[in-house]
């Protein structure tokens, strides 16, 4: 039986401009690939620059990879309007991802009129169920945004997505810009939502420790290639890759303090490998890297549960 | 530095309540708000006040001064003119022609500015360079020359010359239209609704169109002093109303010679203009500080 | 810090904000202290009013913000007491800031040379040459990579990692006894935060500064602080040696933080601990203690009076904003 949602080897270029006339393409995703079962939530962990934005935006159609293919249920995509109720978002912003003179059973009301084809009392009900799900009292439904505070809004786009019974929840950056207690909160609703509901979240954030709690399977973006792929268990205690490892290690943990190793802090450096140049892209940061990491890409080195784009694994 | 915030955010005002809210507390705008609306009873309820018919003329009673002068005459608040009209009639109906004139030409160039300048912002592309290239185009000529222009062509009459007049100030609210409206494409909350499935004038008018009001409403109340101006002008050259119309612009082009004389002819209908401009551009003043979600009140 | 000069000291620093004929308290009696060498961290979520204590301590406070009391000392003088252009000779120079956003910070239509060339014309008196060297000198001493050719730059072509740097180079430049970091790495990766807490650590140790770091991260500022004070609803609710948080947190609302931190996920319930409710509505009044409607913990007390902050000598630097503190290890407190 097919994987839910399986994407394959999507590459997606920019234009951008580099000084007075010049252009040049710039790759922000390179051959990535992967699958979504259901009820599964697939955390997607990258920092700034490592495309997975853009991943998102290739998922639910809102761009065309340039190369490969995603298939939903075995079947490429090609029906804006399915992609639309199948496949929904979230975005980081609560503030910015709400109409600010909209009230909010208009703007929960909106995918409703576009796809539903319900009455208006159908509406009205799926509405007040929507937002009971996600914890809300329907009755501040005619409200605006501005009177909410950003968790309960982060709550409110969420029972936008979920309006449409979809499959696939992409939520982009969803917890980031949260206080730590809200974070917790949104973080068990959408546990709470999978077990009820049974959707599969495609969950992408830059903070690994999330991951932890929310995910069941996670891949490491760098620069637009996948380094790393498995299951959350294994990733997390035993990293094959070397940007993968930097990444834990780098998350202040309660109690310990900096390693304050002066040289260790100059050596990595802000520069990313341009995607022209030859050789695995994580190279000029790896501690492990060496002639044939410049020269050639690494392929993708699998063990029972994981796999990590290295020569080193 | 990060905006702290605070009270505003949780405000239980819907935006329309709050807009109102800082309003209110404007004062010169309120006033200006006060004497427009003064104004524009006026006008509505002409037939109601006027002492007398604006077209009547009064053979013995030419060139009558205004009430505190030694030599006026009872019935005629404001004087009279060289063929003997009681000036106050004459504004009060002079008062429907500019303001209703004024209305019609803001609404005639908001509704056709935004369809255009919406269109430009969401297409992009050719469309939208073609659309700011005529507009540019339009804006590069001095309004007046434009308009009288086009009124040259269509034939001197107060319908063609509020049209002209509608032409000229067509330019900026396409232009203003398609930055707001490629400002907004690019916030999450349109590209929320394209993903609920709204595109096109759906999209426009649901989703952005509430969002793009505060400078329309701003450059529409604006453009209402800008109308009237052009219409007065256009008057006073003898391309927009013609004798007797009492327009305001063309009292104050018949009255040319009369300044020394009977200067009241000439300076009522001119203090009409001013005072109706002035309110407008102090409404649009505060219109614009209440509908900036920065600005706020103490 | 024992035996260190102290080089600020806050005491019952109060501001309220006044909005549509309404006073909206920010922050209440908040104080501390700073010596020089130490770094102390200041915990708290959005609306907690940490920042709006760095305004307070810095004297940025305007309408319609007031200062309702409070003394800031720097130096042994009253910040708040002097005016405006007395005030400007401390800024920059003695105590200096950096802020969350890097690069919306800098200005965008000068190179960074220029940038940093400003703060030391306005606060020195080193001459054309001096300054150059001087600049290339900061650069160095912040780690950037191709110092030469970063001074050329603007700052929409660095990174944000690298303008961070910038901004600490500008606001060390006149070798300042404090420095404030307001949520210097909520915007910058987190392998670039590493490296800037890093630096910062650093150059405190190396010049023996005072920093305040302010962040609403509880791990990030268990790394890099001696010791931290968590505010809740614009009040300090505990005051502890970092050490000592981690161990035994006194305040419920600390305790909850502490547990609904990702890293502190037990599998075990398959879900977060969180925290029932939200914070107070900005100008909402409560009659009681502000963290009780949210806390596990509270008593009958606990809504009819206010509690105020206790140090607990024994325990030093301790202190606590509850009339039920959690039980520390040792027994009672």
């Amino acid at each position: 039986m097919p994987a839910l949602l399986s994407v394959s080897k999507i590459s997606k270029s920019y234009r951008e401009s580099t000084g007075f006339l010049g252009t040049r393409e710039k790759e922000v995703l390179s051959e990535v690939s992967f699958e979504l079962e259901s009820a599964q939530i697939f955390a997607v962990v990258g920092e700034s620059g490592s495309g997975k934005s853009t991943l998102a935006r290739q998922v639910v159609m809102l761009e065309q990879p340039d190369s490969g293919e995603i298939f939903l249920h075995g079947k490429p995509l090609q029906s804006e309007a399915a992609v639309h109720q199948q496949i929904r978002m979230i975005f980081q912003n609560p503030v910015a991802s709400l109409n600010p003179h909209k009230r909010i059973y208009q703007q929960l009301e909106e995918p409703l009129i576009n796809y539903a084809g319900l009455s208006q009392s159908e509406r009205a009900n799926r509405i007040r169920q929507s937002l009971e799900h996600v914890g809300l009292d329907a009755d501040q439904a005619s409200r605006f945004p501005h009177m909410f505070s950003g968790g309960q809004r982060q709550r409110i786009t969420i029972a936008r997505a979920l309006i449409l019974n979809p499959e696939i929840i992409v939520a982009d950056e969803a917890v980031s810009a949260l206080d730590v207690s809200v974070q917790a909160q949104i973080l068990n609703l959408i546990l709470d939502l999978k077990d009820e509901m049974g959707m599969s979240w495609l969950f992408i954030t830059h903070d690994i420790s999330v991951v932890n709690v929310i995910a069941d399977r996670v891949m490491v973006l760098y620069a637009g290639k996948v380094m790393e792929i498995g299951r959350v268990k294994d990733v997390l205690e035993n990293p094959l890759h070397p940007y993968t490892r930097k990444l834990l290690e780098c998350v202040p943990k309660m109690g310990a303090s900096l390693n304050m190793d002066f040289n260790e802090e100059l050596s990595y450096p802000d520069v990313v490998v341009p995607s022209t140049e030859s050789g695995c892209v994580y190279r000029n940061r790896c501690p492990l890297a060496d002639q044939i990491c410049r020269e050639s890409e690494p392929p993708m080195i699998s063990s029972a549960n994981q796999s990590a784009a290295c020569f080193k694994a | 530095m990060k905006e702290i915030i605070l009270f505003d955010d949780l405000s239980n005002l819907t935006p329309h309540q709050e807009v109102w809210y800082k309003l209110r507390a404007n004062r010169s705008a309120m006033t200006a708000l006060a004497v427009l609306l003064f104004l524009i009873a006026g006008a509505v309820l002409a037939p109601l006040i006027a002492p007398h018919d604006p077209y009547e003329q009064y053979t013995d009673t030419l060139l009558v001064p205004p009430y505190l002068s030694a030599e006026s005459r009872p019935g005629f608040l404001l004087g009279t003119d060289d063929l003997g009209r009681d000036m106050f009639s004459r504004l009060l109906y002079g008062a429907r022609y500019s303001l209703f004139l004024g209305f019609a030409i803001v609404v005639f160039s908001l509704v056709s500015g935004v369809m255009i300048g919406a269109v430009a912002g969401m297409k992009r592309g050719l469309t939208e360079t073609v659309i700011l290239r005529l507009m540019d185009i339009m804006l590069a000529v001095p309004a007046i020359l434009l308009a009288i222009v086009i009124v040259a062509i269509l034939g001197p009459s107060l319908v063609n010359a509020a049209l002209a007049v509608s032409i000229v100030l067509l330019p900026q609210f396409v232009r203003i239209t398609r930055a707001a409206v490629i400002s907004e494409m690019s916030r999450e909350y349109v590209l929320a609704s394209q993903l609920d499935g709204s595109k096109g004038g759906r999209l426009f008018f649901h989703t952005i169109l509430p969002n793009i009001s505060s400078p329309l409403i701003v450059l529409a109340t604006l453009s209402f002093s800008s109308a009237i101006l052009d219409i007065a002008a256009l008057g006073f050259l003898g391309l927009g109303a013609q004798p007797p119309t009492p327009e305001w612009g063309s009292l104050l082009s018949s009255s040319r010679e009369l300044i020394e004389v009977a200067p009241w002819t000439v300076t009522l209908p001119g203090l009409a203009i001013l005072v109706t401009v002035l309110a407008s551009n102090l409404l649009g003043d505060g219109l614009r500080d209440a509908l900036d979600p920065k600005v706020e009140v103490r | 810090m024992n035996g260190e000069p102290v080089l600020l000291e806050v005491e019952d620093l109060s501001v309220d904000f006044e909005l549509r004929g309404v006073s909206i308290n920010a922050i209440q009696s908040v104080s501390l202290k700073v010596s020089a060498g130490e770094t102390v961290g200041i915990v708290g979520e959005s609306g907690s009013g940490k920042s709006v204590t760095s305004l307070a301590i810095m004297g940025l406070i305007k309408e319609p913000g007031f200062l309702r009391s409070g003394v800031v000392r720097i130096f042994g003088e009253d910040m708040l007491k002097l005016s405006r252009r007395q005030r400007r000779k401390y800024l920059g120079r003695d105590i200096s800031m950096i802020f969350q956003e890097p690069t919306e910070s800098l200005n965008p239509v000068f190179s960074i040379a220029q940038q940093i060339d400003e703060v030391l014309k306005s606060h020195g008196s080193m001459n054309h040459e001096q300054r150059t060297d001087r600049v290339l000198e900061l650069m160095k001493i912040v780690g950037m990579p191709e110092p030469e050719k970063t001074l050329r730059s603007w700052p929409h072509q660095l990174s944000g990692g690298m303008n961070q740097r910038v901004m600490i180079a500008m606001a060390i430049a006149c070798n300042p006894s404090l420095l404030i970091a307001d949520e210097p790495t909520t915007a910058l990766d987190v392998t670039v935060q590493e490296q800037i807490l890093k630096l910062l650590r650093r150059l405190q140790q190396e010049n023996n500064m005072g920093l305040i770091f302010i962040t609403h991260d509880l791990s990030v500022v268990s790394t890099i602080a001696d010791k931290i004070i968590v505010m809740y609803a614009g009040q300090v609710v505990e005051l502890c040696a970092t050490d000592d948080l981690f161990q035994q947190a006194l305040h419920p609302y600390t305790e909850a933080l502490l547990k609904s931190l990702p890293e502190n996920y037990s599998s075990a319930n398959k879900r977060m601990d969180s925290i029932k409710g939200s914070q107070p509505a900005a100008g909402e009044i409560l009659p009681g203690c502000r963290f009780q409607p949210r806390c596990n913990y509270a008593r009958e007390l606990c809504s009819q009076q206010k509690p105020v902050l206790n140090a607990i000598e024994e325990f030093s630097p301790r202190a606590v904003r509850c009339f039920y503190p959690l039980v520390y290890d040792s027994g009672t407190v």
